[in-house]
């Protein structure tokens, strides 16, 4: 049985079609990168993971559990996480309230108790703080813990996301883009946490991602999409040689200057 | 510089153990003015009070969680009416009708909470208003329980023997009550609670797929803020002796609505201040109103208009209330020369 499977995915947004009968098979513990041109259908994916859209037709199973019968408040507490493309932080709250929020699933103290805010509910308190805490020195976000999110600049913001993504310890982590708005030093560094988070963390990754250094530095296997079609899969050195590939980024050669 | 070493110090009310000291002065001083300062003074106090617990409460709904209400003097109406109901009708003591009257407004505040699963902003504003008109209705029509347009009599509360007859001694009741409640909102904010609902506030997409289930905590943020107005309705009641629906028209909810803005949204200091200043306003307006040209002096809406005013010179200028204006003003001087 597959970790996670998405099987003839279909979905359309009046007469476009984002995503037009993608299947695709993810393995436990392994990198999978989704890559094509600009509005291939890479983000609707992960939006129908996290049940942020219902796709038309198809199904999505999460070890043995079909993903569309939940509710997208449903989907973390399974053990899939993610950041988003355009940052969906919390702007007025700072670095580690973020952070924190990223435990909400594992809280079991009612606001009652915490409007006391003795005993249990205090304690609970402390343990998350704890581990956010970890989070931030994973990510050497120290510097930036009690800033607000307004003023940090961007590429401290998706290393927030992943941050608040990674507080729900979880065992799929789909993410957005998070190169995007990074120096190459800090893409760097990211390549170094992504390899992190699998290794130590055990957590299988889905990314999305338009730096292809970063693609084929760290990714077991890339799938390829071009107007919601899945047009390859295969491991990066595949995917370089495919003829589909190459034609989808730069045009089929009929005319067009080919260097 | 001061360096943290625990995490309860991150969450301390009060990150240094002067301001304890600083706050036991303030209450000291309100205390000792409320109590010599004759009739007039221990009223406003009373007041001002009890305005505050409904600041906090609107606070926590449109401040901390990104709803709008203009329906919560209709909440405050259903807290004095049931306070009312059971000391005078059904003899219930005070200590007993208070809590009652809010765990019952809260959960009418439950149910009129569930039209913001789907309703936003300027539609949610509707129908929280409509709330508010069909509330005064029903206590209009409803003469047998509420006594209609005549309004109904309230008594002093009596707890343990001791009989709260004058504002100077009323006064230690809605100041327990409202240190409670400002207690109790603290912890919701340096707690979960309080940050899922300011996430649902910031990004309803994130806070979904943080597994926040959002119609279920939007209706519970309406179900806290309805308790503290409920509270505030009751302690209203037994303070001023005489209810009824003019006390709890659309002009009070958008008074509320004033006060958080102009203290400061989202800011549990800034509803303090809002209220304060609400509260002082009708009777500053009645101090300057002698140097006024005369027809502005006789105009019977001129309290609406300068809520008004005050609201838009608020938000164009200063968006943040007074809260916000003092935080600019610490940051400058703790970093003067620069």
């Amino acid at each position: 049985m597959d970790f996670l499977s998405l099987e003839k995915l279909t979905i359309s947004f009046g007469g476009v079609v984002a995503l037009d009968g993608v299947s695709l098979d993810v393995n436990e513990g392994e990198i999978l990168s989704i890559i094509g041109p600009n509005g291939a259908g890479k983000t609707t994916i992960f939006n129908c993971i996290s049940r942020l859209y219902k796709p038309d037709k198809g199904e999505i199973i999460f070890e043995e559990r079909d993903i569309l019968k939940l509710k997208a408040h449903q989907i973390g507490s399974l053990g899939i996480a993610r950041t988003f493309q355009n940052i969906e932080l919390f702007t007025n709250m700072t670095v580690i309230e973020n952070i924190l929020l990223g435990r909400h699933i594992f809280r079991s103290t009612g606001p009652l108790s915490q409007a006391i805010f003795y005993g249990k509910a205090r304690r609970e308190e402390m343990d998350h703080r704890r581990k956010a805490e970890e989070i931030i020195d994973f990510l050497d976000l120290q510097a930036h813990r009690n800033k607000r999110i307004g003023r940090l600049p961007y590429g401290v913001q998706k290393l927030v996301e992943l941050g608040r993504a990674l507080a729900l310890q979880p065992r799929l982590l789909l993410m957005d883009e998070v190169s995007s708005g990074m120096n190459l030093e800090e893409t760097q560094d990211l390549m170094v946490w992504i390899t992190d988070i699998r290794e130590d963390l055990g957590v299988t990754l889905i990314l999305v991602e338009h730096d292809i250094r970063l693609v084929m530095g760290v990714s077991d296997r890339i799938a390829v999409l071009d107007y919601g079609r899945k047009i390859a899969e295969g491991r990066p050195e595949e995917i370089q040689s495919n003829e589909e590939v190459i034609k989808a980024y730069l045009g089929d050669g009929d005319g067009a200057f080919r260097g | 510089m001061d360096l943290r070493e625990s995490y309860s110090q991150d969450i301390r009310i009060f990150d240094k153990y002067y301001k304890w000291a600083w706050m036991a002065v303030l209450v000291a001083g309100i205390v000792i003015f409320s109590q010599t300062g004759g009739d007039y003074v221990a009223y406003m106090f009373n007041l001002i009070l009890i305005n505050i617990i409904v600041a906090v409460g609107l606070n926590i709904l449109t401040g901390f969680t990104g709803l709008i209400s203009l329906g919560h003097a209709a909440f405050m109406a259903i807290g004095a009416y049931t306070s009312a109901i059971l000391t005078m009708k059904l003899s219930v003591p005070f200590w007993l009708a208070l809590p009652t009257s809010g765990i019952l407004t809260g959960l009418i505040g439950f149910v009129v909470g569930l039209p913001s699963l789907r309703l936003t902003g300027i539609y949610l504003a509707l129908a929280t208003m409509a709330f508010g008109f069909v509330t005064e209705e029903i206590i209009l029509q409803w003469e047998s329980l509420t006594g209609g347009a005549d309004g109904l009599s309230v008594i002093s509360p009596t707890i343990f023997g001791l009989t709260f007859d004058s504002y100077r001694k009323y006064f230690f009741i809605t100041f327990i009550s409202l240190a409670i409640l400002l207690f109790a909102a603290k912890n919701i904010f340096r707690g979960n609670f309080g940050r899922t609902l300011m996430a649902i506030r910031d990004s309803e997409t994130a806070a979904e797929t943080m597994g926040i289930n959002l119609g279920w905590y939007k209706t519970v943020s309406f179900t806290v803020s309805a308790i503290y107005v409920g509270l505030a309705g009751s302690l209203y009641a037994h303070f001023i002796l005489f209810i009824s629906v003019d006390n709890f028209t659309l002009l009070h909810s958008i008074s509320y609505i004033v006060m958080i803005v102009v203290g400061g949204i989202g800011s549990i200091t800034g509803s303090v201040i809002g209220a304060v200043f609400i509260t002082l306003l009708p009777e500053i307006i009645t101090f300057i109103k002698d140097y006024l040209p005369a027809t502005v002096k006789i105009a019977s809406s001129l309290q609406a208009a300068v809520y008004g005013i005050i609201l838009m010179l608020f938000i164009i200028y200063q968006p943040t209330g007074f809260y916000g204006f003092w935080i600019r003003v610490k940051t400058w001087w703790r970093t003067f020369p620069l």
